[in-house]
Order: C-alpha cells, then structure tokens, then sequence
C-alpha cells in the first residue's frame, strides 16, 4: 500500500472518531427536525471504525500473523486500558446507585459492567465487542486470505443491513453479529487494494463518490421511523436498517473521495486519529460531566447548549488526553490507549 | 386467525406472570386517581392488604392508610384480579397519593416532602422489598408546566428508587381527566418510561379510559376504578415480557 493511501484512512478515521462523538450528543434532540437530521447524518459512525479496524488488521498483520503475539498487543493496548478505566466507570455507577435501580449486588454490578462495557460509561460497549473480533482474528485471516472474502463480505454486509443495535448496546456478542459485515468489508477491500487502484486508474472515483452519496440521500428520504432504532436486535431483526444503509453509501463514497482529494496529511484528522482510541475511551466521561452540568444549571437554549457539549465533550476530551499523555509518557497506551 | 393470536398472546401473558405465584408487593406515588378520591368505596377482601402508618401489613380496605381522601380507589377490584386470575396469592399495597401533588411538591422542601419522608423511613425501617412501584402523575403539573418539569421528575424517581427497594416502576401516562396529557409532558413521562436500565418500564395509558370513568371532578367513577385496575394490571403483565426481554438481551438476566 502507499504511503499517501494510508494518510487518507488515517484522516477518515479521524472523521470517523468525530462522528461517533457528535452521536452522542445530546443537544442534537433539542433541535428538532434539524437535529433529528444531523443526529442521522453522524450517528453509526462506530460502522467506520469497525471497518477501519478490518481493513488495518489485514493491511498490517497479512504477513505476520501470529495469534499469540496479536492477542498480546490487544490485550495490553486495548484491553488493559479498558480494565483501568472501567474502575472509576465502576465506581461512579455504584456511587449512584446504579446497582441499587436495577437491583442486583454490586459485585454482579461490578462482573455485568466488565462483561458488557457501557453500563456507565456508554461508548466503553465497544470494546467488549473489539474483544471478540480479536478472539476471531485467526478466522479472520484465513476469510481474507481465501477468494471468498468477497461474498462472505456481501453476506456480512447484509446481516448488517438488517440487524440493530442490542438494546442499550449491552451485549457484545449482538453487537459482534451486527457489525460483522462492516469488519468483512474492511477486510475485502483491504485485499482488493489493487481493484481499488483500477478503479482510480479508470477515473471510477467520481462516480463511485457520486453513488455513494446519492445513496445516503436515499437513505435520508427513507428515514423515517426513530422507534426501530430502539427494539433492540432481536424485535427489529430483519427490519431494514437504513441509518446502516447510510452509513455504508456514505463510507464507500467517504472512501474514494477521501483517496481522490484526501490523500495527503491532514493536521487536525490525522491528529484526532491518532488520538482516537483514548478519545473514545474519554468522550464516555465528559458526557456524564456535561449531562450533570446541564442538570445543575438547568436547560439551556438548543444552539447554547450544542456549542456547550462540543466544548466539554470534544474539546476537553482532547485536553484530556495531552494532559494524561504528558503526565502518564509512555505509559499513557497502557491506560488510555493511545 | 387474529382471534388466535390475541388468545396466544393473553395466554402467554397470563403464563407469564402466573409463572410467579407470590407475594405482590405495590407502592404507589402520585396523585388522585391512584388515591381514594373516587366514586365507589370497597371493603375488605380476601388477599388484599395494605402497609398501615406504623408500616405492618394488615388487611386492606377503602380509604387506605397513607392515601388522601375518604372514598374509593383502584386497589380493592385491582387486587381482587390479581388473586383472581392467580398472579398473586397475596397483594400488599400502600398507596401514598395525594390529590393535585405536583412532582415540586414532593421533592424536598415541597408541601408533601413531609409524607413522602416519613413513608420511606416506615419502608426502610421494615425492610420491605416492592414488587413494583406505580408512578400516576401529569395532571397537577399541566398548569405549571415549564422546562424543569422533567429533571425534577427524574431527580424525584432516581431518589425514591435508591431509597426504597423495588423490582420495577410503572410509569402511567395520561391524566385520567377529560382532555389528553399535553403532548411535551406526555414525551417526558414517555421518556422516563423507557429507561429500563433503571427499571423504568410503561404504565398504563390512562387516556385510554373511556370518558365514562372520569366524573365532573376529574377523579373515577366505579366503573372507571375498575377499567384503570384492569389497565394496571394489564401494564404488569406487559412489563413482566418487557423486562424479561431487556435482561436476556442485556445480560442482566445472568447477573441477578
């Protein structure tokens, strides 16, 4: 792969981690119908990463795959930092009464919280799900060596289409399932780079971008029922998904407008990916700051309030993390991933 | 066709909850409709009790201990049902109601901060454990809607919830009056409704009610007590499969 390809999926997985944290955002809702638009336009982000984390798990570990010695990275880089921040995630939710709402001990707390991530810190479901691609990776490997990485990634893609989120994103093997299809086509185009590079070389670009986006206007006109999104996997199984449906289009054109008119090094995306494994670890924390803001301060106007949660949740997050970087050094990866 | 499917479903429902034969432990807050300002007044019956003031469980009747109001409520054909149809063999009740409260008037400071205080301490002292708690507000705050409405209802159920011990809350919707619960306040409640990961699951919709259930007063005449029992009774049964689904698929299921 060359070097310059690599700069535009670095800065489309600095988009990617911009996106998941605007979906979290809870102003979005206080806006309307504007905001219900917006909120479609940057939520299932997290699809980006997963196919981000297939295409780079191919593109990096083809030739050198040992399961051990790939488990032990995740394990110390990924893992590690979700065990030590799932202490004080723990900790707040027992603090309050977490536990106590839904009636259980607080060690089953404690256990249920490892196990599906987001109790507290919502974002932090996503890597009790990563955990279980790791598990796979040897399986993985062996897909995207085989010429059947394409249909099997077809096939993924259309689980994918229509399946959702389990209710609360709280169970990871659901979640696995549901992404399956994003990972499975970040693998198959991971090994079709050279299809990628015809694609380029025949001036394809422009229309796959175009298609592409066309597809996510569709997808905008077809929206319509919000509900669905909260049945959870198993009521909404075989149910369209066309926040999914969006997502797809819009990663496919991101993908070859990014290489078209991307493909140098972004400053600001390239940081914010580099960044993007603690920042989706942190953002968790500062959303319940900010929620507990708003609480104390009462509502505030929409507009006031969206500029207000970017400031204290991306910005802050941010600062957050030069800070831990700078006070942790070169321990910072074991705690906050990056 | 349609027919079987209903039946297959209240079938299911019925199983459901008579799966667990029990002891039926219900705590209710909010204001009249849920009290005993209404039309007609029941006596004792078999397996229906109440928690009186000094927190022992005794047999129930019209009015209830801790609920304002001299008349009748839903309780008495409500637990009449629930024996009935066998999804308890024992309901125990304590309805701290008050006509007209708003949620201010229970948070601390609040003209009813006093009742709802001593009503937990009674609770906690006896160690009592509820099945669910029936949350039955909208109505009194119509008036005095504004946009606080709703972090006070949230701050007011999550306090009362790391207080008292309960398996579940039911939250209604509708004011159970003439005219339907504004549409903000509706979204609110509805919000609060779904919150399951704190136990927070549907109550009846009481707009539903035929408008024979409502007097001029807006409290319930007899046949509008029974009609909401049977919509309450209705709402324990949908959140028993509800609650069941969200563990399973949460995985709290294997927790508990």
């Amino acid at each position: 792969m060359k070097r310059t390809f690599q700069y535009s999926l670095e800065n489309l997985r600095g988009l990617a981690i911009l996106f998941v944290m605007f979906s979290h955002f809870r102003s979005f809702h206080a806006l309307g119908d504007i905001g219900k638009y917006i909120y479609f336009f940057v939520s299932e982000a997290t699809s980006w990463f997963v196919f981000l984390s297939g295409y780079f798990f191919f593109h990096i570990e083809k030739n050198r795959f040992q399961y051990r010695d790939y488990l032990g990275k995740k394990l110390k880089y990924v893992i590690l930092p979700y065990l030590i921040l799932s202490v004080p995630a723990i900790l707040a939710g027992i603090y309050l009464g977490r536990d106590q709402l839904l009636g259980i001990s607080r060690t089953a707390y404690a256990c249920w919280s490892l196990v599906v991530g987001g109790a507290m810190v919502v974002p932090m479901w996503f890597v009790p799900m990563i955990l279980i691609f790791f598990l796979f990776s040897p399986v993985f490997i062996r897909i995207a060596n085989s010429r059947l990485v394409y249909i099997i990634a077809i096939a993924g893609i259309v689980l994918s289409l229509f399946t959702f989120r389990p209710l609360e994103n709280l169970n990871p093997g659901l979640s696995f399932l549901h992404f399956l299809g994003f990972y499975l086509l970040g693998l198959a185009f991971a090994r079709a780079s050279e299809i990628t590079d015809m694609v380029k070389s025949l001036r394809l670009s422009l229309p796959i971008i175009l298609s592409g986006s066309l597809g996510f206007v569709l997808a905008i006109w077809l929206f319509d029922d919000v509900a669905r999104y909260d049945m959870g996997f198993y009521d909404a199984f075989g149910m369209f998904n066309v926040k999914q449906f969006g997502k797809l289009s819009l990663l496919v054109a991101l993908f070859f407008f990014f290489d078209k008119f991307l493909f140098r090094k972004n400053r600001f995306l390239g940081h914010v990916a580099e960044i993007s494994f603690g920042l989706f670890f942190i953002h968790g924390f500062f959303m319940i700051i900010f929620l507990k803001l708003v609480t104390m301060l009462g509502p505030l106007p929409p507009v006031v309030s969206l500029f207000s949660e970017i400031i204290v949740v991306v910005g802050f997050s941010i600062i957050a993390i030069h800070f831990l970087k700078f006070i942790l050094r070169k321990w910072s990866r074991y705690v906050i991933g990056c | 066709m349609l027919l079987v499917v209903r039946l297959a479903y209240l079938w299911m429902l019925l199983w459901c909850v008579n799966a667990n034969g029990r002891d039926l432990y219900i705590l209710a807050v909010g204001d009249s409709s849920l009290g005993n300002c209404n039309a007609q007044s029941y006596g004792n019956v078999e397996g229906v009790y109440q928690i009186g003031i000094d927190g022992n469980v005794k047999p129930a009747r019209d009015p209830f201990d801790w609920s304002a109001c001299a008349g009748g409520s839903i309780w008495m054909p409500m637990g009449r049902i629930i024996i009935e149809q066998g999804i308890a063999q024992k309901v125990i009740i304590m309805p701290v109601v008050v006509p007209r409260a708003g949620v201010r008037d229970w948070l601390p400071g609040g003209s009813q901060s006093a009742l709802l205080t001593r009503a937990i301490e009674t609770i906690s002292k006896k160690n009592i454990a509820f099945d669910f708690v029936f949350w039955q507000q909208g109505l009194s705050d119509v008036k005095s809607f504004d946009s606080s409405y709703k972090n006070n209802l949230w701050r007011l159920t999550k306090e009362i919830g790391l207080k008292v011990k309960a398996d579940r809350w039911l939250i209604a919707q509708g004011s159970s009056c003439r005219s339907p619960l504004r549409q903000d306040l509706r979204a609110i409640l509805s919000e609060l409704a779904n919150a399951h990961i704190m136990s927070r699951y549907n109550g009846p919709d009481l707009d539903e009610l035929p408008p024979i259930s409502v007097d001029q007063a807006c409290n319930l005449t007899g046949i509008g007590q029974r009609n909401a029992a049977a919509l309450w009774i209705e709402a324990i049964k949908k959140s028993e499969i509800e609650s069941k689904k969200f563990q399973k698929e949460t995985l709290l299921f294997y927790f508990r």
